[in-house]
């Protein structure tokens, strides 16, 4: 069993095998070895940890994306934005929320989570003009009317296809 | 009063920039592009992420692979190179360069090394020309007098390669000897210069011979029947590879062998493959 400590202080005990899914904590117990002291995530809240561990519960025994399957996957993986059923629910959540995840799974090196956070993103980002994204995301537009004309002369190509 | 620290809540414009373009990598071009124009830092994480902007400019060819269709092999690598092979080659394009060529009847047409190469095999006659600006600037022409490349005018199965760089021209035939006995096809391959008649001055003589392959034992077929001859050049090796079917008293099997010929250096291969 391995123990976390988030940055409001609350203590988690999760097994090894759920928690290694993190290649951030998965290196740490290499470096440390076997250890009862708990690991401190000063970037991460209780709340989205649990969200994180509940990811990792339920994708345990999957194997863990290799740095050299990596370049292969990359190709097939950036085709698509499908994210599985249980994903799916999994993810849907405030924006607060997601975006927390996707700077966890980032931190703790969760690939496979990054991704279905990013994807989520993607997926509310397709098909909206950018005004329309702004809007979802509550962006402020701080480009001068100038730069926006420019851009927007820059970008005419792809539109009128 | 004492301000709480808080901290930021986190929203898609103050993620890192590698997080943004990570987002962005999963949108099709076009969405990419709308990104561009919704805030500066969006637009910063575009201009940063080179795969991005290789998303855009594949994407707005049609270079990019349509999911579920059979073409998601080709690697985003070897698309840009195909992008930047098109454009290139559209750029070098002379207009005043059009030629209408002839293309002989009984003829085998391909291309190498940027060069258009035909050859009639009734006339031993080849032409080549250069199809891209730069291999040669000229047109290569080369009436041979008939069966000046191969000696057996009862010759067949044919094939032809020509290399414009080594000025190699080199044709395969199978023949048989008069009494036409099967078991006596040989197969040859006549090497000859490709500007002119005579022996090529690298190769060590005018005929490459196909030695016996392994796994063939000569005594109790019945038949062989030649199928297909095909030539490749790669340097000083000549690569020949052939099939064959041959009959048995009581069955069929169909063999392929692959013959390697250092051309400048040996008449007879020394590397031979055979499969059954």
């Amino acid at each position: 069993m391995v123990h976390l400590v988030t940055s409001d202080n609350v203590e988690f005990v999760v097994d090894k095998e759920v928690v290694e899914r993190s290649v951030l904590i998965k290196n740490m117990l290499e470096d440390v070895g076997e250890t009862d002291q708990s690991i401190p995530l000063a970037n991460v809240s209780s709340a989205v940890l649990r969200k994180v561990i509940e990811y990792c519960e339920h994708h345990r025994g999957e194997p863990l994306p290799s740095a050299d399957a990596d370049q292969n996957q990359d190709e097939t993986r950036k085709r698509t934005t499908d994210i599985s059923e249980w994903d799916q629910k999994f993810i849907t959540v405030d924006q607060e929320m997601l975006f927390e995840i996707i700077l966890a799974a980032n931190y703790l090196d969760i690939k496979s989570l990054l991704d279905v956070g990013c994807k989520t993103v993607a997926n509310m980002i397709k098909g909206k003009t950018p005004d329309e994204i702004r809007r979802l995301f509550n962006i402020v537009n701080d480009f001068t009317p100038e730069e926006e004309a420019q851009i927007k002369k820059e970008n005419e190509w792809a539109e009128d296809r | 009063m004492l301000q709480q620290e808080t901290k930021p809540t986190a929203q898609l414009q103050s993620l890192a920039e590698e997080l943004q373009s990570h987002i962005l990598s999963f949108l099709p071009y076009r969405d990419i592009l709308r990104c561009t124009s919704v805030c500066k830092a969006l637009r910063q994480a575009y201009t940063s992420c080179s795969e991005l902007q290789y998303i855009v400019e594949l994407g707005g060819q049609h270079l990019l692979p349509v999911p579920h269709t059979s073409d998601n092999r080709t690697s985003i690598s070897k698309r840009l190179q195909l992008l930047r092979d098109n454009a290139h080659a559209w750029f070098s394009f002379d207009i005043h360069s059009f030629k209408t060529v002839s293309i002989p009847l009984h003829n085998k047409m391909w291309v190498v090394n940027g060069h258009l190469c035909l050859w009639e095999r009734h006339h031993d006659s080849t032409t080549i020309f250069p199809i891209l600006p730069k291999p040669s600037q000229y047109t290569i022409e080369r009436i041979g007098s008939p069966m000046s490349l191969r000696s057996d005018p009862n010759a067949y199965g044919f094939d032809v390669l020509m290399d414009p760089a080594q000025n190699l021209i080199a044709v395969v035939y199978a023949t048989v000897d008069d009494d036409f006995q099967w078991d006596d096809e040989r197969i040859y391959i006549d090497l000859g210069t490709l500007d002119g008649g005579g022996i090529h001055p690298q190769a060590i003589g005018r005929t490459l011979f196909r030695s016996e392959l392994p796994g063939i034992p000569s005594g109790n077929r019945t038949s062989t029947d030649l199928g297909k001859l095909k030539l490749k050049c790669f340097g000083r090796h000549i690569a020949l590879w052939h099939s064959r079917q041959i009959t048995y008293e009581f069955f069929d099997e169909r063999l392929w062998g692959l013959q390697i010929w250092d051309w400048q250096r040996s008449a007879t291969s020394n590397v031979s493959f055979g499969l059954k």
